[in-house]
């Protein structure tokens, strides 16, 4: 049940993308967040599907298991669809259903900003299964860095991000193992109505909630004891290495970008 | 209860990178009554083995048959809830389960969930923390205000008073001190024998396996590549070595003593019977 979970997942390869800098790709998932707007006909959104297309085969995933991570946003989606495809008026009348009519320019909206939300969210996907959570989180202290200067705790909030991706996978197999203990005690949480459902709840959290406290405190502790101090002093251990690939992946976007904005009708 | 494997294979994450073949074609029986020890190395498919035989875990092809309930790929939860009554499962650390406000209510839990109704829920309760050791004042305490150790027991007790009539344990002793390690197996080797119950130990413990259990099963890679007796399996060396497994220590401390002259007439099990067969070779040596 649990491991259908694409999002936050990462898996390791060799290929070009897996390779590029962490801050590089963060900066051009930024980018092209705001392409994705750029394009307003349908050639620029053909465009964009074409370039996920080739950024997928490019960090070596397969299209297909990509987008059986997308089924997880598939409600999403639809309903957005859905609203634009009854609520946008304009354009010739397709279906007039009396109390509600679907109209030409509703459907064209529809398509275009399912697509739009789908790209935004396949290029997210991307990344995160490209990059290990440790890069990531050192990409986005490296970048938030300049906001010292407004005394934002920019390294502790990193150290917060990483500890709590760090532990996603544990508590994850933790959630799991309890919910096989408590299932192989009789408990159903498949069955019964939604009341019995939410009380079924209650043997899997405490037991979890317990286990995160005392892992807290044993990580604050174990940390304290090895004279852990903040930032103050500290070197890197991973050292990110920004090389020519990384701007030229960088100028590739922007180019991306003038494209779309070129053709824009 | 009866529980046979039929062509069983078991598939972790199927059709995604993850895809991992756990178990591969696994034909074989688990008898009633009987004490069966489950050993290989870690990874060789020795948790999913038993997950699948109380249903946690679904067949990706083949059947498991439990008694007359049938198994397969997509069984209905009824069915695998009912195999969920008769085998019984003890999990590493199954302490991580308790979670109600007393110590009493938590042990209720299983059987109340298979059916059972308050009173005889506690009832049941009760005579299995009895047995456990678990003094009467400590019923409507936290369980949470326990030791670890005692937790341990609740938890143990909470499957008990489910009375199954398969009872897996997976690592029961991990973390426990030697007193309570030596106090546990003895438990359930009495309940084994008093309530003619089967029970499957999974360990890496080979001492135990080899004390306790009466006939083994040996896992490599998702393959079952033997399955025999225990006097006769743990006792070859040759043959552990070859799956990577260690050999109890009595059974090197016979093998050593062999090649020193020292030849018992049988092989022991435990220290009790070492010292048994050493003091009769004394006898009819010195």
């Amino acid at each position: 049940m649990l491991s259908k979970m694409l999002l936050g997942r990462y898996i390791p390869g060799s290929s070009i993308i897996h390779q590029l800098d962490p801050r590089a790709k963060i900066l051009a998932v930024v980018l092209f967040m705001a392409i994705v707007f750029f394009a307003n006909h349908w050639t620029g959104y053909i465009l964009l599907i074409v370039f996920i297309t080739v950024l997928t085969k490019t960090a070596d995933l397969s299209i297909r298991f990509l987008f059986n991570g997308l089924k997880l946003i598939l409600i999403l989606l639809l309903f957005t669809f859905f609203m634009h495809l009854f609520f946008t008026k304009g354009g010739t009348v397709l279906v007039d259903g009396g109390f509600f009519t679907i109209e030409s320019e509703g459907v064209v909206r529809g398509v275009y900003i399912t697509i739009r939300l789908a790209m935004l969210v396949l290029i997210t996907t991307i990344l995160t299964l490209t990059t290990s959570p440790l890069q990531l989180t050192d990409a986005i202290e490296r970048i938030a860095k300049p906001l010292k200067v407004f005394k934002v705790p920019v390294h502790e909030i990193a150290l917060m991000m990483s500890i709590s991706l760090r532990f996603i996978p544990t508590l994850m197999d933790e959630t799991e193992k309890i919910i096989k203990a408590q299932s192989a005690r009789g408990s159903t949480f498949m069955t019964g109505n939604l009341m019995s459902r939410l009380q079924a709840l209650t043997p899997i959290f405490i037991p979890l909630f317990i286990s995160s406290f005392k892992r807290a405190e044993e990580m604050a502790i174990a940390m304290e004891v090895r004279g852990y101090q903040g930032e103050e002093g500290r070197t890197h251990y991973r050292v990110l290495n920004w090389q020519w690939k990384d701007t030229f992946a960088l100028i590739l976007m922007i180019i991306f970008g003038i494209i779309l904005w070129m053709i824009r009708q | 209860m009866r529980i046979t494997f039929k062509n069983l294979t078991s598939i972790y994450h199927q059709n995604t990178p993850f895809e991992h073949l756990a178990l591969n074609d696994i034909n074989t029986t688990f008898e009633e009554g009987v004490y069966y020890g489950i050993i290989g190395h870690t990874g060789s498919g020795k948790s999913t083995m038993i997950q699948t035989l109380n249903g946690l875990l679904l067949p990706s092809r083949g059947e498991v048959h439990a008694g007359d309930i049938l198994l397969r790929r997509k069984s209905k939860q009824k069915d695998i809830h009912r195999v969920k009554k008769h085998v019984g499962m003890v999990f590493q650390f199954p302490e991580h389960q308790l979670f109600e406000e007393t110590v009493l209510k938590d042990v209720m839990f299983g059987p109340k969930n298979m059916g059972m109704d308050e009173t005889v829920a506690q009832e049941k309760a009760e005579y299995y923390l009895d047995l456990l050791n678990i003094d009467a004042s400590l019923f409507q305490s936290s369980p949470f205000d326990l030791s670890g150790g005692q937790m341990r027991k609740v938890a143990i007790a909470g499957i008990l008073a489910m009375e199954p009539e398969v009872l897996i344990l997976d690592e029961p002793t991990a973390g426990l001190d030697p007193k309570s390690h030596i106090e546990t197996m003895a438990l359930f080797k009495r309940i084994h024998q008093e309530m003619g119950i089967t029970v499957i130990l999974v360990t890496h413990d080979m001492n135990d396996v080899y004390e306790y259990t009466e006939y083994v099963k040996i896992l490599s890679g998702g393959h079952l590549v033997r399955e025999g007796r225990t006097t006769d399996l743990l006792t070859d060396e040759k043959l552990l070595e070859r799956f990577a497994l260690e050999p109890p220590d009595i059974v090197k401390l016979t093998h050593d003593l062999e090649n020193k002259g020292i030849i018992f007439d049988s092989v022991p099990r435990n220290v009790e019977q070492f010292t048994e067969l050493y003091e009769e070779w004394r006898a009819g040596n010195a």
